[in-house]
């Protein structure tokens, strides 16, 4: 089941809110242990960037095998199409965008109670593999006819991708190969595990998990590269302020390091 | 209550439709770009179901053969196909790696991210409605009066003008609206197989789900354009829908 099958459709996320609090949960528990003892677990709503994915679904299921009390419920998408749903009326208790500038704005619009940035992560250029790709370095992704996928210009993951080309003085030819603005970073993967495009930019956190069969990773060097920051949020929206500081206390403990590590991310 | 619940989410979009801006939005560049692309696609689509699915139906109505239900499974199954799937499978046929996509792909012929890729998205979702309607009207159609045209000397193509249309007109007519509708709301295949590109594959379902990352109000607007445009469809080609 898992909530990553409901990804595609950000667009009709509010109205899957339901379904979303019936079957979801990021860990791995079973989801229809509603009752602990006897007594209801209490749910916290987490909206999610989808670059998040790995991260938070681990540190869900670690979260709730040391509070049998509380079930964690992910929402994973697009940075801007949370914030929307957000501002919309979503009832989630914590927003993990993969910019700062989302939670500027929540804040700005009084949604936020406080906020701290958690973890770092750094762009990667991927390829599908095996075949005679024609991209082999980052300066590739320019050369005629290659067809790039990029996150859309509104999401995090193709904004610091464009500004890494833009440093690289690679926008211009790299902008016209551009072939599709996907919703979220995890979506251009995709379009580049089906063998769809030749050259797509995500996350060095979102190929962790991914096997060296399925795509090819190049590195960006370090003078074209851009930071994400992530920034955790506690927000007034929620339904479970008490479970909410838990978790967000939990994912910026020691506790959470290891598997902030294990996945690439860095410490903020 | 069951036309309470089925009119809420039409009252929901128009009474949040915000009048005063949707001028702006709809003259924008991105949504006549958005709407050019639906009009060309779908209709693009109904050409080619009709092309393609008239000579399927009519062998469905007239011939006798065997597997004749297997066929008919298989016309069927796009309907019934979750979009995002037909999107999946289209990309396991035709994308680069697919079964036949890589020798498309030797030959120079890419469907993904391409604008032929969002018609073939389209046509392989909405085509069934065609072809099914088709074949039920070729079924009620009077075949004596296609066997009488043949003896007086009238040709095929001359039998298929003067009788045959002319006999299937109004399932021929209601199965056009239908498939056009279809083809017009087309998004799950299109963003999966195709991509989302403004002004190649961003076709106003696209578009509205552009929109809403960023712009819940403008998304709204949209919608509401589309559904206009679905309706006007609907009135236009099969006004017997709403004939009593």
């Amino acid at each position: 089941m898992r909530v990553l099958s409901l990804r595609r459709r950000t667009a009709v996320g509010a109205f899957l809110l339901p379904l979303l609090l019936l079957f979801g949960g990021c860990g791995n528990g079973p989801s229809g242990d509603e009752h602990a003892g006897g007594k209801r677990k209490g749910e916290v709503l987490v909206f999610a960037a989808a670059s998040l994915t790995d991260l938070f679904t681990a540190a869900a299921a670690a979260f709730e095998r040391e509070n049998g009390d509380l079930r964690i419920v992910c929402n994973f998408a697009g940075s801007p199409s949370l914030a929307t749903q957000i501002a919309e009326g979503a009832p989630a208790d914590l927003f993990a965008p993969a910019s700062p500038r989302f939670v500027e704005a929540a804040a700005a619009a009084g949604a936020v109670v406080r906020s701290s940035r958690f973890a770092r992560s750094r762009l990667v250029l991927i390829t599908p593999s095996g075949g005679k790709g024609v991209v082999k370095t980052f300066r590739d992704v320019a050369r005629p006819g290659v067809r790039l996928v990029l996150a859309g210009p509104g999401v995090p993951a193709g904004e610091y991708a464009r500004e890494s080309l833009r440093r690289a003085g690679l926008l211009g030819g790299a902008g016209k190969n551009i072939v599709s603005d996907e919703p979220d970073v995890r979506s251009v993967l995709g379009k580049i595990l089906s063998g769809a495009g030749d050259a797509g930019i995500v996350y060095a956190t979102d190929v962790a998990g991914v096997a060296a069969r399925d795509v090819r990773v190049t590195e960006i060097p370090d003078r074209y590269n851009v930071d994400a920051v992530y920034e955790l949020a506690l927000l007034r929206s929620g339904r479970n302020r008490e479970g909410a500081e838990r978790f967000f206390a939990f994912l910026l403990s020691g506790g959470a390091d290891g598997l902030i590590d294990s996945l690439h991310f860095e410490r903020f | 209550m069951g036309a309470l619940f089925l009119a809420l989410p039409v009252a929901g979009l128009i009474m949040r439709c915000d009048w005063r801006i949707a001028g702006a939005i709809l003259g924008g560049t991105s949504v006549r770009s958005a709407l050019r692309l639906s009009l060309l696609v779908s209709s693009l689509s109904v050409i080619l179901s009709f092309l393609f699915g008239f000579p399927l139906a009519w062998y469905l109505a007239r011939v006798r053969f065997r597997g004749k239900r297997l066929l008919r499974i298989l016309v069927t199954l796009p309907m019934v196909f979750p979009p995002v799937v037909a999107g999946v499978a289209l990309l396991a046929a035709l994308g680069p790696r697919g079964i036949i996509g890589s020798s498309l792909g030797a030959a120079g012929i890419r469907f993904p991210f391409t604008t032929a890729g969002a018609v073939i998205a389209a046509t392989f979702v909405s085509a069934p409605f065609l072809i099914l309607s088709i074949e039920s009207g070729l079924r009620s159609a009077d075949v004596r009066l296609e066997q009488a045209a043949a003896t007086l000397g009238a040709n095929r193509w001359t039998v298929l003008r003067r009788i045959v249309l002319p006999a299937i007109r109004s399932s021929l007519l209601n199965g056009i609206a239908l498939t056009w509708a279809r083809a017009l709301g087309e998004f799950g295949a299109t963003i999966t197989f195709a991509g989302n590109l403004e002004g190649r594959t961003r076709t106003l379902p696209l578009a509205v789900f552009q929109a809403l990352q960023t712009d819940y109000t403008g998304a709204v607007v949209i919608s509401v354009l589309l559904l206009a445009v679905a309706l006007l469809l609907l009135a236009l080609l099969g006004g017997r829908f709403f004939a009593s």
